[in-house]
């Protein structure tokens, strides 16, 4: 490369990524699901015309690289590069055919430039609901992918610019909250024509050739950059296992998760060999979903700044055996992939813990819970379908506490505010606060957990949750201790009650109160060697109760004064 | 006897002072070392030192407004008062929890922000109010008294209450203050209904805390600038520029610091607008260019933008504040070589300490400044007016070590590391025009700070915008804005109207209660009637989204055929915003928000009107300057020996004490009758 190459290609790539963020940006505010707009559940990429990623937004870990297969696939079996025109953009959701779970909805529309096409703007959207079994499209009870929603092959959601109205017609009565869909499919639409003017302009200054070229440098240059932090790590097979505790059908049976990490000079293979058939339940994630989860953790232990793009991938290779629950064969349901997804970057984490000791936390919550209540609101008698997504904690890390109430590592999604959810629906909350004692004691205290509890103020609402983490502990590391499980209780009539943990359309009644724990998370190091001062302090702002800081720390302090009594030091070595 | 008027802008190190005679007009500047343990003595020793360098004695002080950098420093440096917060029961960890984000995506030993309030002093209170208002469950008040007796044995100095709802009905929460105050006066409190009256519990939790946090020392720093200028012998009330831009009396900022957390770099902007106004323009993208970092901003229609979404250290404040970008892209930032082999410049800089490499204070990092130095663009003699010799050996050592690791030559690096740092800064400009839907080649850039003005000519080519302007004095600007700024005040509330089901009689209800609070303010910073301007404005949005665009409404009561332009004007906005709207689609007003201004009387400038052709003193000399084309004998003309009207072309340097201004090849400057320098782009030929 001539030298005045490398700085064009800075900054022509520092463009290339400012405009996947624009069109997140885009995406994001001007949505209509809380999945998308407060769960920021939705990403933008740029794709080259052979499918090749070439930029992502910063948003949710979990599209890390998906659409890739999407699009190759679409390209290869249904839409051929030549045949397609300016003004096109293709509609696609199916797992079965490169997608993730059903209310992901990809659209790709290809960038012309000078009458050839140049890159695809891409972005995929969590939607809120897709139709099939249950509102939100979350049941925990179905069997098969029909039971989970409508299912788009590849197909044109606009030719020369004139929307495709028979599709729109079509998706309009499969769904419960059609406004919605079709609203956010707007805002997707808008986004991607964000990035098709932008990369125009783009062309425009540089040329199409150089920006071109620009985008494959960068993908050998990831490349490059990635192999050089897998060669510091030590070469060896690092195994680990986590479970999901039942897949909403079969209660009685643990989803188990094990993956092997192969590190061999500047390469990684993940393999998912002794993993759990696929279930019964939709708690199957095909491969495109767990490949996510791999490069996440990969991007996550060796450098967080390596731009997102298909060169991140290509030192990594993930083997995910037919059959089980990381490649179900169809129809199978995944609706509720995430969880798996999760549990497998908590495993994959746990190998790295082997590889790379002293620089790898605790276990997370790792998953993130759902809620949907539904119903009519009597004051405005509209249909409306409450989402909230609980996630958080994370795990204590080698050199400090883990963060208290924060979703973990493949999601990263908000809260929707108290105030904002009694606005809009018959709810009333009671509580939302951090529970004591639910990190894991350790040198480093583990991330706490949550308590969110919901008073129904309407009757005629249903409930439906998807969680898991009641039976799984977040384990320590390095002798801290574990996290407290999950747990979600009814209280009718002042009466508590356990609630299942995938409860699917119960019916709840005025007064109600719901009230969900999210697990904790693992701690890390003897806890009897966490400094004294700290124990104090996490007494004094509630974080740790008094009884807890002498039985999982040793230090016996005086509830009155909040003065330390005693101090076993050493007890656990 | 003729008055005059005074803006101080108190900044991190220095403190920048412009005083303007009102008969002539005149406007001069001076600069005293700021003093960060105590602000008010750099700011009383600024106005001694420009009263005396003018021979004005205090009793000609008609006005001082000054920015103040006193809230935005302690919530950095997180050393305000020992603060509690007050909550319904069952939600004192809301502050905590925020919303359950973590602020990076990919790095395991990332911190969430520090909690300004801990756990031991966050407390709970029995009540509860519906989202309308109604009273769900009574105030406890003995819960309160005992919480009260607790913050005086415990010290706390200052008490936040955010109340669930309390934007809809705020009883519950002025009952908690009468009866804090009752068990203690001194105690200060803030109320979430006061400071920030919005939905979203954590944004206004996070922001009434910010102000509990600040509101104790703000309070001693008030008495001291005021007992400073008492003991002086004058009684002139002096005002205080809001984040919004606006002034505001000692009192209105004692009860409601938070509003002053962007004080300097609103009066920046706002200075910006007027110094622009002059030479006629109104639409700009401001480019502030300083050492570590470059603030961006956007003004249309000779009005800053605003926004009520911004942060400082990633706590969310929920007030309105100019619209200002940062990235870190200054004179120290450094170029550095990544794990792949890639130039990178920034964003950590070298600061002040140990600085650029050229500075000889024993930095060795490539920075920004040293690679102008090399490229010829500064002159290591006449830096900061000669006052600090630059060492070009070092520089070049210092770009010397990137270039071996890089396996190129210095000058490639060089202009490699301006162009990369050009790169994040041209995002930036692209992120508050093109992102909010304005075409940048419809603006004009207006550069300042210490190194803005090397730089803008080169980034306006690349936006394809037309013109650059560097206001005269700019590093002065924060302080100049002061004078310039109108009183302000910004009022909103959370009330809901959904358009196929609206209630004009309750909307104008909502505007006319804030209306109250506005000729209220006014009337207390004495703004005669007749000159008041109260302005309504409105969050907007589909029914089912949870982001808002802020629409301007008509001054009067708006009837239907008003309401029905407003929801035109919000279909439109969310077009330009967004790319598409839903024209038949519910919309809902979610928040009603006002803005009452006092407008003050702008200083005259003085004009200087000469020939195209400058005078022979003002040239310096020329030297070789290297752009991206190659090297250039290049003209160097000192600013303070241009007149209005010359006109200097590219390639040239225009050197003035605080900033050089960098024309190049192609590019044409021209002095306007205010001193400003305008670049004219691509315009060579045309005005010479």
């Amino acid at each position: 490369m001539t030298t005045i190459d490398t700085v064009t290609t800075e900054v022509v790539h520092a463009a290339l990524v400012s405009i996947a963020e624009e069109m997140m940006a885009t995406l994001q505010r001007s949505a209509y699901s809380v999945v998308i707009r407060e769960a920021a559940d939705c990403s933008a990429a740029l794709y080259d015309t052979s499918g090749q990623l070439i930029a992502q937004s910063e948003s949710i870990p979990a599209h890390l690289g998906f659409a890739g297969g999407a699009l190759r696939s679409t390209l290869a079996n249904r839409y051929p590069l030549e045949s397609l025109r300016e003004g096109d953009s293709i509609i696609f959701n199916d797992p079965y055919a490169g997608g993730s779970h059903l209310p992901d909805i990809a659209l790709f529309t290809p960038v012309f430039f000078e009458g050839r096409p140049v890159a695809f703007s891409v972005t995929v959207a969590h939607h809120l609901d897709v139709g099939g079994r249950s509102p939100g499209s979350i049941g925990n009870d179905v069997t098969e992918i029909y039971q989970e929603g409508v299912r788009l092959p590849p197909i044109l959601f606009e030719r020369d610019g004139e929307l495709n109205d028979t599709l729109i017609a079509l998706l309009r009565t499969n769904t419960r909250q059609p406004d919605k869909l079709l609203g956010d499919l707007r805002a997707q639409l808008a986004a991607n024509k964000t990035g098709v003017r932008r990369i125009q302009e783009l062309c425009r200054r540089h040329g199409a050739d150089l920006v071109a070229a620009v985008a494959q440098d960068r993908l050998d240059y990831t490349e490059r950059r990635l192999r050089n932090c897998i060669e510091e790590i030590p070469d060896g097979e690092y195994f680990a296992e986590g479970f999901l505790d039942e897949d909403g059908i079969d209660r009685d049976t643990k989803v188990w998760l094990r993956c092997t990490v192969k590190v061999s000079g500047s390469d990684m293979v993940f393999d998912f060999a002794g993993s759990s058939p696929q279930t019964a339940g939709p708690y199957n994630a095909v491969p495109a979903a767990i490949c996510a989860a791999a490069y996440l953790i990969t991007k996550c232990v060796t450098d967080p700044d390596i731009p997102q793009n298909e060169g991140a991938f290509r030192p990594v290779r993930i083997v995910t055996p037919p059959g089980s629950v990381v490649n179900p064969q169809f129809p199978a349901p995944c609706g509720a992939r995430h969880f798996t997804v999760m549990r497998a970057a908590d495993v994959i984490l746990s190998a790295f813990a082997q590889a790379l000791p002293g620089r790898i936390p605790a276990q997370s919550n790792a998953h993130t819970t759902a809620i949907s209540i539904s119903g009519v609101h009597p004051e405005t008698c509209r249909y409306g379908v409450y989402f909230d997504l609980l996630g958080g904690p994370i795990g204590a890390r080698p050199n400090k506490d883990g963060l208290d109430a924060v979703d973990d590592y493949v999601g990263n999604v908000m809260n929707v505010p108290v105030e904002a959810a009694e606005i809009e629906y018959p709810l009333q909350f009671t509580e939302y606060s951090l529970i004591p004692d639910s990190g894991g004691p350790g040198t480093h205290r583990g991330g706490l957990a949550f308590r969110r509890s919901y008073r129904i103020t309407a009757d005629g609402q249903s409930l439906t949750i998807r969680s898991d983490g009641e039976e799984h502990r977040p384990q320590g590391l390095e002798g801290g201790g574990s996290g407290t499980p999950g747990r979600k209780v009814l209280i009718r009539d002042g009466e508590p009650a356990r609630l299942y943990q995938k409860e699917t359309g119960f019916p709840l009644r005025d007064g109600d109160v719901i009230s969900v724990d999210t697990p904790g998370s693992g701690g890390y190091g003897d806890p009897y060697r966490r400094p004294v001062e700290l124990v104090l302090e996490d007494v004094a702002n509630g974080k740790v109760s008094i009884q807890a800081a002498w039985e999982s720390y040793g230090v016996r302090i005086d509830p009155d004064t909040l003065q330390v009594i005693e101090r076993v030091s050493g007890a656990h070595e | 006897m003729s008055g005059v008027r005074i803006g101080v802008d108190v900044g991190g190190t220095f403190t920048d002072v412009v005083l303007m005679d009102e008969k002539t007009a005149e406007l001069s500047l001076t600069k005293v070392p700021s003093t960060p343990s105590n602000p008010s003595v750099g700011l009383l020793n600024g106005i001694d030192r420009i009263l005396a360098n003018t021979g004005h004695s205090i009793e000609a002080v008609r006005s001082i407004v000054h920015g103040t950098t006193v809230v935005t420093n302690l919530l950095l440096e997180r050393n305000g008062s020992s603060t509690a917060l007050i909550t319904t029961r069952g939600f004192r960890d809301v502050l905590e929890i925020g919303r359950q984000r973590r602020p990076k995506l990919y790095d395991l030993f990332q911190d969430k922000p520090q909690i300004l309030v801990p756990g031991r002093w966050r407390w709970e209170v029995s009540e509860r109010m519906a989202y309308d208002g109604t009273v769900v469950q009574p105030l406890d008040e003995q819960e309160v008294v005992e919480l009260a007796r607790r913050a005086v044995s415990e010290s706390v100095e200052s008490i936040a209450v955010v109340l669930l709802h309390a934007y809809a009905n705020p009883d519950h929460e002025r009952r908690v203050a009468e009866i804090i105050k009752s068990v203690s006066p001194e105690l200060h409190v803030s109320l979430s209904s006061e400071v920030s009256p919005e939905f979203r519990e954590f944004e206004r939790t996070s922001t009434t805390v910010a102000n509990a946090y600040a509101m104790p020392r703000v309070a001693r720093y008030m008495a001291d600038v005021r007992r400073g200028l008492v003991e002086r012998g004058s009684n002139v009330t002096f005002h205080v520029i809001q984040s919004n831009g606006g002034i505001a009396t000692p009192e209105v900022v004692e009860g409601r610091p938070i509003t002053t957390a962007l004080s300097g770099p609103s009066g920046g902007v706002i200075g910006s607008a007027f110094t622009a106004s002059l030479a006629g323009e109104s639409e700009l993208i401001t480019l502030d260019m300083g050492g570590t970092s470059c603030d961006v901003s956007l003004i249309t229609g000779g009005t800053p933008r605003m926004t009520a979404e911004g942060e400082i250290d990633g706590r969310p404040l929920r007030v309105r504040m100019v619209d200002i970008h940062t990235v870190g892209a200054g004179g120290g930032s450094i170029g550095w070589v990544d794990s792949g082999g890639a130039l990178r410049v920034g964003p950590q800089s070298a600061g002040a300490m140990p600085g650029p490499a050229c500075y000889g204070h024993g930095g060795t990092s490539a920075t920004v400044t040293d690679a102008n130095l090399l490229l010829g663009r500064i002159d290591p003699a006449t830096f900061l007016g000669g006052r600090m010799k630059l060492d070009a050996r070092a520089a070049a050592a210092a770009v010397d070590a990137l270039a071996r690791e890089l396996q190129l030559d210095r000058e490639t690096v060089a202009l490699g590391v301006i162009r990369i740092a050009e790169a994040s800064m041209l995002n930036a400009v692209r992120m508050v025009s093109l992102q909010r839907g304005y075409d940048p080649r419809e603006f004009t850039l207006m550069a300042f700070g210490g190194a803005g003005p090397l730089h803008a000519a080169t980034m306006a080519r690349e936006l394809g915008v037309p013109k650059v302007l560097v206001p005269l004095g700019s590093s002065a600007l924060s302080a100049l804005g002061c004078l310039v700024a109108d009183i302000r005040h910004d009022f909103s509330v959370t009330r809901r109207f959904i358009s196929d089901d609206i209630d004009l009689t309750a909307l104008n209800k909502a505007y006319e209660e804030l209306e109250a609070e506005g000729q209220d303010a006014l009337a207390r910073q004495a703004v005669p009637v007749e000159s008041r301007v109260l302005r309504r404005h409105a969050d907007m949005r589909y029914v089912g989204q949870a982001y808002e665009i802020t629409v301007d409404l008509p001054p009067e009561r708006i009837d239907d055929g008003a309401y029905a332009d407003v929801l035109t004007r919000f279909h439109q906005e969310h077009e330009r915003a967004y790319g598409h709207s839903a024209p038949g689609e519910p919309v809902e007003i979610v928040n009603v928000r006002l803005t009452a201004l006092g407008p003050v009387s702008p200083p005259v400038v003085r004009q200087t009107v000469g020939h195209a052709t400058p005078d022979a003193s003002a040239r310096l000399g020329e030297r070789e300057v290297l752009f991206e084309s190659g090297v250039r004998v290049t003209e160097v003309w000192r600013r303070e020996l241009l007149r209005g009207g010359n006109v200097v072309a590219g390639p040239a340097l225009i050197e003035a004490e605080d900033t050089s201004v960098l024309v190049p090849p192609g590019d044409v400057a021209r002095i306007d009758e205010f001193g400003n320098v305008i670049i004219h782009i691509n315009a060579e030929g045309e005005l010479t």
